[in-house]
């Protein structure tokens, strides 16, 4: 005996368990590519949108909709995750991503001689994710899947829609009044085969259980995980504790089911339009209990900056153990020993965290300020193709006296990005003054547009100074060698 | 110092300049720039629009004296840099033309093919060459080049002989780090080429202030964000028009003195072009207007066989000497070639536009307007004023369009004849979308914005709406209000206009290059409707109309059926039957008043003839309805408002429409005598007026309108009043010689509905789609007009719907065109053997399925649409007989003898009904609400039949299937909603509250129940909708469609 376990919109409602106000909105997870409607709530549903609506039909029927990008890659974490919660009671799991699994019960059979034992069991494990879903049962793994589907009682009146084939082939059958799978079964299995072909026949011989399912069977990961969409951009410390709180207390229950304990924490958080960032926690004794962690990721939360507004958080735990087990010291030993770049970049990681450990690139900007950016530490950094830049750039450009210097070569005309002022600085461009030793122009200017010189001090230095029309002053750049 | 910028582009060289041609005309006349030329890649797109921007500069501004525009055109090849041709006189610019068209010809729409052995292989005598060598040779030592630069030398020499003395290296300047060693680089090519030196500004942007845009542009082409094309980005604004101080301190003199001695060789202006009717429209022995002449009697006698009004003609002898005195005698004589080949080959045609004003027209049978019947001015079409070329706009059936293009190709040659293009621009949408993505919004994000900007909000504009949506809180969000605002109205690439010819007498690239279009076999030429217009080059309008198809068909159908012939002109005038049928709104398939809108109107206008059709067309458009225009005519109709004039000159244009302003040129007029405007400013007013940007362009004729009307004595409201009226003409005016043509078509249709109604819904029904309904509702009309439908037969219908004698009276049968998914090739090739009394039996006709191919899938669908009914049993049963999925298995032979004894249950009405809305969109069987109500499933509810006995305000229920939606543009926000019963429609009017407050209900609803007030005037009848029900979930039918205009 079968069961399928049919979740329709798992990932929404593990993102309303976690966020409960946002119940109060037409929610829906939409596919980011074809803009399409992939799970919705029940007061999106009210309101006339349903999975496969266009966005854009959402957006026309639900003024207040909120629309949260649905994710294939969460969408599996989480069917694992719940799959692993239903192994500590069913033994033999197939999962059906992304909205499904099954459940064998016949090795449940000596533990629970009732199905209705394995059902309340099935019920029980489910009542804390609190997710919507339907299961059907059924002695081949097919029919429980589309008794759970289709929401019939009786075999023979699962509605032709619910019969893993081809659109096609289900169309056909419609067309000829066979609408429900007790119809289809009615007619001699060879006239079948003959009119509407093999793939048919093989199907109901599935359907029957006259055929072998090849299902691929679930063995739990070695790992948590968990994302969560924040309800609005965060960006202090202080209001991501809450979100942080459940997902900590996600990862406890987690835990404890398995009698286990974490060692390694890594907490993401995802930002609009700059890299995550990430926040590593080491554990040298394990932990399981949220208010424990809470602490820990709290010591290290305030001793790091953000660098802009959150969107999403997640928390991964991994080197998971059991909770009886010894734990050695992770940041023990070695000290003594020479250490290879890698090894010492992955020690200086560990200790100060991975974002304040990077290394330098070129970026093909004209601005200098704007041409390096950080990169994976450790990586070879390319050639710039800008040519007569200087080598040695200054940390900040410094001021400079004009008259202690001797204009040799320029100008070299850059406009800083007008993106980056704000609808305070606007209009973009202002009139600069004339200018004594550079090209004066009746055009109008952008704000900060600079015009750099190769230049000599009164030393015989040759320097790279440019003139900040903003400002109206000069500024030292960078030394020639 | 004296200057001439010799290189820079446009806007029309896509996404990559950032300026229209007339700013940077009227910007370096500003500058005091000697002259400059516009060389747009590979394309004279910008020429019209900068000579027509050179032509307005003050006369005697400051340095605009001697202020000259070159003509030209850039042309780019990766391997050797970038040329520039420069036009030196009327030969230079038609070789340039050539060589622009053969580039564009050998490439696809949008691009081109160059290499630069090209300008060695074609006749450029005429022209100067600019060159700017790439990058990388110019910094190579010149003493150490390698193979590349070699060949590049080689190149050199060959241009220098093919270009004698008129071979420039032109040198540009961006104030970049290695200014100094490109200069010297210059300095010595020049010397080992023998090749002089100019300095060009390789121009962008007519300011620098357009630097962000610029940006954005490149950000768009290069489909990157702004912030990361790092150093992909101009690093500044040097790429603008600088003025001449910069200059001189940049470049050396002597490269500046040279742009002036090249500008001087570039003498040629586009004023001299001479525009050059085809000849061989006029026979051997006739002048022109000799044989204009004669055509024009013949066709008057041809027009008025019994006797010809004395008005008529002295109207054309006026006509026929005004096109004498302009030179439009070729023009004429051209459209009436390509309508005299129509009309040999049957296919119906009618000109539309101020040419119904037109005697003229009327006799060479380009229109067929009877002017006796109407009182327009031929004025309108040509005046000695105006000294445009008249615009004569000819529909042409749009099934047999292409025909009519053809001959044009074949009589005048692909070298000779070319579509016009179309300047496909920025809309706000566009715009918004990629200023969006440039600036870095998420996809989504924009998406978001995009669904939730409300086109039609007249109350607030897009930039308002998008504040209210939040969009100042991105830190891009001023950025992205500035910036959609600048690219609005930008060309983003060229498309062909629907239907414009352009003819030439000899080759057309000497006029215009020629370049390919989307579609395969079709050419454009590099200007528009606005260019041709401002060249007086001829263009021929050949437009596609369906209403003319579907006429035509249902004339075909008259002299079996109904005993009669007619065409368009001879259909019987003022019809009192036809008057009487459209004052009832019986209107569904006439053209042009079967819309909702429309049909509310019929019964408060009552047309009573023809010039009330024309009003009735042309007063349901946004323009009267914004202007508030529609409720004062009705009054004074009605005779419940009197008609008065606040003067005689107002009095003189608003006579013959009550005193309310409902026609275009009306508008156009009163700014003359009301305003006093002069012929030219009414001239610009009216191209505002057509521009889709009319409304920012009408605001600057506001204060000179209201304030002229003020000196008249006008009063302030009056002068207010007509301003709202011009504004809303704006974006939807109606000229009144188009309303004319269009009301009588309008007329034939509704002529042929009332009185040959069979023959008219299969006209209708075989040229869908086209029109305001579904074939369903079109079919539903029909069968309440009394006219027998029967269903598809496997014995009896043909691809197309047919009439056929049924009880004597001619009844439709349906086609199998209907059926989804049949291809018409493999049901002829069916019908070809086809036995003249028809199948026997299924084995007969699957015997000939297989000696025609017919496909498994077809026969299927044929079953499933029930055409065998008459051969077979149910239909479900027939789909199993003819469905061999099974056929190839080897298994299974054993059953072969077993195949058909399977007996499939015959579908239930309703499953029957399902299976007639998937095959065909349509049922022959009872109504869906009839079934419904059969089985009780429907709340209390009245049916439509019933509404005229109810009285008005009462509150009422009703339920139908939604069959139309229907938004106009007014102010108010109000929606139409048509719901049908199986007693006939009903229509509900939807207030913009309601509408907002339900949207579910009215944008998703098929089956919908809607309480509310019933309304009755007259005999309008509607329900204002209070509180509506989707109840599309009793409704089984997934395949109803409701025709939705929003």
């Amino acid at each position: 005996m079968w069961v399928y376990v049919q979740l329709p919109s798992l990932q929404l409602d593990r993102m309303l368990a976690l966020q409960p106000e946002l119940a109060k909105r037409a929610l829906v997870l939409y596919c980011e590519q074809q803009q399409q409607v992939i799970q919705c709530n029940g007061i999106a549903a009210n309101m006339g949108i349903h999975p496969n609506s266009s966005l854009s039909d959402a957006w026309l029927l639900a003024e207040d909709l909120a629309p949260y990008r649905y994710r294939e890659a969460q969408q599996r974490h989480l069917l694992q995750h719940l799959a692993a919660d239903l192994y500590q009671v069913f033994a033999v799991i197939s999962l059906d991503p992304p909205n499904g699994l099954w459940l064998d019960l016949k090795p449940m059979q000596k533990l629970y001689p009732d199905i209705r034992q394995s059902q309340e069991q099935l019920q029980l494990q489910l009542a804390p994710w609190q997710v919507r879903y339907h299961y059907g049962l059924g002695n081949t793994p097919l029919v429980a899947k589309m008794l759970a589907q289709s929401g019939v009682a009786a075999v023979g009146d699962i509605p032709i829609q619910y019969l893993p084939c081809d659109a096609k082939l289900q169309g056909q059958l419609v067309r000829m009044g066979l609408n429900t799978l007790g119809a289809l079964q009615a007619i001699p299995r060879a006239l079948a085969g003959q009119r509407l072909g093999k793939e048919l026949v093989n199907l109901l011989a599935r359907i029957q259980g006259e055929q072998h399912e090849s299902l691929h069977y679930f063995q739990p990961p070695l790992w948590f995980y968990q994302r969560l969409t924040l309800l609005a951009e965060t960006s202090g410390w202080q209001a991501l504790r809450f979100p942080l709180k459940r997902l900590l207390q996600e990862l406890e229950h987690y835990l404890e089911g398995r009698q286990q304990e974490t060692r390694y924490l890594l907490l993401t958080f995802y930002h609009r339009d700059i890299e995550p960032t990430k926040l590593e926690i080491g554990l040298a004794h394990g932990g399981y209990l949220a208010s424990e962690l809470a602490a820990f990721c709290q010591l290290k939360m305030e001793s790091l900056k953000l660098p802009a507004a959150v969107l999403e958080m997640s928390i991964q735990a991994k080197r998971l153990q059991p909770r009886s087990k010894e734990h050695g010291d992770l940041l023990h030993g070695g000290q003594k020993q020479r250490k290879s770049l890698p090894r010492l970049l992955n020690e200086l990681q560990l200790r100060l965290g991975y974002s304040r450990v990077f290394g330098v690139q070129n970026r093909h900007d004209w601005l200098p300020e704007r041409a390096w950016q950080r990169s994976a530490a450790g990586s070879a950094i390319q050639a710039t193709h800008i040519p007569g830049r200087p080598l040695w750039l200054l940390p900040a450009p410094k001021p400079v006296q004009i008259q202690q210097w001797c204009l040799l070569r320029g100008p070299e005309r850059y406009q800083p990005p007008w993106w980056q002022l704000t609808a305070g600085e606007a209009p973009y461009f202002a009139v600069p003054n004339a200018m004594e030793g550079s090209v004066a122009s009746q055009n109008l200017q952008c704000v900060g547009h600079r015009d750099y010189w190769v230049a000599r001090n009164q030393r015989g230095q040759p320097g790279w100074l440019f003139y900040d029309y903003q400002q109206e002053c000069w500024w030292l750049q960078g030394w020639f060698s | 110092m004296a200057y001439a910028e010799l290189h820079c582009l446009s806007h029309y060289s896509f996404l990559r300049a950032a300026s229209a041609p007339g700013e940077l005309v009227a910007r370096a006349a500003e500058l005091g720039y000697h002259s400059i030329a516009i060389t747009d890649e590979c394309s004279f797109a910008g020429l019209v629009k900068a000579w027509q921007a050179a032509k307005a500069l003050p006369a005697n501004g400051s340095g605009t004296e001697h202020f000259h525009l070159i003509c030209g055109s850039e042309f780019r090849c990766e391997k050797f840099g970038t040329f520039v041709l420069l036009v030196e006189n009327r030969q230079g610019y038609a070789e340039l033309g050539k060589f622009i068209s053969q580039c564009r010809r050998a490439a696809e729409k949008g691009s081109y093919a160059f290499h630069a052995n090209d300008l060695l292989k074609n006749k450029l005598a005429n022209c100067a060459l600019l060159w700017k060598p790439p990058e990388t040779a110019l910094n190579a030592e010149v003493d150490s080049l390698g193979v590349e630069e070699n060949n590049l030398f080689a190149l050199a020499n060959d241009l220098k002989k093919h270009f004698i003395d008129r071979s420039w290296l032109m040198y540009q300047r961006y104030l970049q780090a290695n200014d100094r060693l490109h200069m010297r680089s210059f300095r010595q090519l020049s010397e080992k080429i023998a090749w002089p030196v100019v300095a060009t500004g390789g121009v962008l942007m007519h300011h620098s202030q357009r630097l962000p845009l610029l940006h954005v542009l490149q950000s768009i082409h290069s489909h990157e964000p702004v912030a990361d094309l790092g150093d992909k980005l101009a690093p500044n604004a040097e790429a603008s028009l600088r003025d001449l101080d910069s200059l001189q301190q940049i470049f050396p003199a002597t490269w500046l003195a040279e742009t002036v001695r090249v500008s001087a060789r570039c003498g040629f202006n586009l004023s001299e072009l001479r525009y050059e009717y085809p000849a061989e429209v006029v026979p051997e022995g006739f002048t022109a207007n000799g044989y204009l002449q004669k055509l024009g009697q013949q066709g008057l006698r041809w027009r008025y066989p019994n006797s010809i009004p004395e008005k008529i003609r002295t109207q054309l002898d006026r006509e026929l000497e005004l096109v004498a005195e302009l030179g439009y005698a070729h023009f004429f004589l051209t459209i009436h070639d390509v309508v005299v080949f129509a009309r040999q080959q049957g296919i119906l045609h009618q000109g539309r536009g101020s040419a119904a004003n037109s005697v003229l027209c009327y006799c060479l049978g380009i229109t067929a307007v009877n002017p006796a019947q109407s009182d327009l001015l031929f004025e309108r079409f040509i005046s000695r004023e105006r000294n445009e070329p008249p615009d004569i706009d000819v529909d042409f059936e749009h099934e047999r369009r292409e025909e009519v293009i053809q001959y044009i190709y074949k009589k005048y040659g692909r070298h000779r004849a070319a579509l016009a293009a179309t300047v496909i621009t920025y809309r706000l949408r566009s715009a918004l979308r990629d200023v969006g993505k440039a600036l870095g919004f998420p996809e989504a994000q924009l998406q978001q914005l995009l669904h939730r900007l409300d086109r039609r909000d007249s109350e607030e504009d897009w930039r308002q709406q998008l504040q209210s949506m939040g969009v100042m809180n991105h830190p891009q969000g001023a950025h992205l209000l500035a910036l959609t605002t600048e690219l609005l109205g930008f060309p983003r690439h060229l498309s062909q206009h629907v239907g414009g010819f352009v003819i030439a007498a000899g080759e057309l690239s000497d006029l215009v290059p020629v370049e390919n279009a989307a579609m395969p076999e079709r050419t454009v030429i590099q200007w528009d409707k606005d260019d041709i217009e401002a060249l007086c080059l001829l263009k021929v309008d050949v437009l596609a109309l369906g209403m003319l198809t579907a006429i035509r068909k249902s004339f075909a159908l008259l002299p079996e059926f109904y005993q009669q012939q007619y065409t368009l002109a001879s259909i019987p005038l003022d019809d009192p039957e036809v008057y009487r049928m459209l004052q009832k709104a019986d209107s569904v398939g006439v053209f042009q008043i079967e819309s909702r809108a429309q049909m509310n109107m019929l019964p408060r206008l009552k047309p009573k003839c023809f010039y009330d059709l024309v009003i009735q067309i042309a007063i349901v458009r946004p323009g009267p309805i914004q202007g508030d225009m529609v409720h004062p005519y009705l009054r004074r109709r009605a005779g419940l408002e009197p008609v008065s004039y606040p003067s005689p000159d107002v009095e003189s244009v608003l006579q013959r429409t009550l005193g309310v302003p409902i026609f275009q040129e009306q508008v156009i007029k009163l700014a003359m005598v009301a305003a006093g405007f002069t012929g030219g400013e009414a001239d610009a007013l009216r191209r505002a007026m057509a521009s889709w940007r009319s409304k920012g362009k009408l605001m600057g004729f506001e204060e000179k309108l209201i304030q002229g009307m003020l000196a008249r004595g006008y009063s302030q409201e009056f002068a207010e009043r007509l301003f709202a009226q011009i504004c809303g003409f704006g974006e939807y005016g109606f000229p009144e010689s188009h309303s004319a043509s269009f009301a009588n078509l309008a007329y034939v249709s509704a002529w042929l509905k009332r009185h040959c109604p069979a023959a008219f819904y299969v006209g209708l029904l075989n040229s869908q789609p086209m029109g305001f309904y579904t074939v369903s509702q079109l079919v539903q009309d029909a069968r309440r007009h009394q006219v027998e439908i029967l269903p598809i037969s496997i014995n009896t219908s043909n691809w197309d719907h047919q009439l056929q004698k049924s009880d004597g009276e001619p009844a439709i049968r349906l086609g199998f065109r209907l059926i989804k998914g049949l291809a018409k090739k493999d049901i002829e090739a069916l019908l070809a053997r086809r036995p003249t009394s028809g199948f026997a039996d299924m084995v007969e006709f699957e015997h000939y399925a297989l000696a025609s191919s017919l496909s498994g899938s077809a026969q299927e669908q044929l079953a499933s649409a029930n055409a065998f009914a008459e051969l077979s049993g149910n239909r479900y049963q027939t789909r199993w007989d003819t469905t061999k999925l099974g056929e190839q298995l080897p298994l299974l032979a054993g059953a072969e003898t077993q195949v058909g004894d399977y007996a499939l249950a015959a579908p239930s009405e309703l499953a029957d009904m399902q299976e007639d809305y998937s095959t065909t969109g349509l049922t022959l069987g009872r109504h869906p609400l009839a079934i419904l109500n059969d089985h009780d499933v429907l709340p209390k509810h009245r049916k439509a039949s019933e509404l005229a006995s109810l009285r008005a305000g009462q509150l009422v229920t009703v339920i139908g299937l939604v069959t139309n939606r229907q938004r106009p543009g007014t102010a108010s926000g109000v929606t139409f909603m048509t719901l049908e019963d199986e007693s006939g429609t009903i229509n509900v009017v939807l207030w913009q509250d309601l509408a907002r407050r339900q949207r579910r209900q009215w944008m998703k609803a098929r089956l919908l129940q809607v309480k509310g007030i019933l309304e009755m005037e007259g005999d309008v009848i509607h329900i204002v909708a209070g509180d509506m029900q989707d109840l599309s979930g009793q409704l089984p039918i997934a395949q109803l469609k409701s025709r939705d205009f929003h």
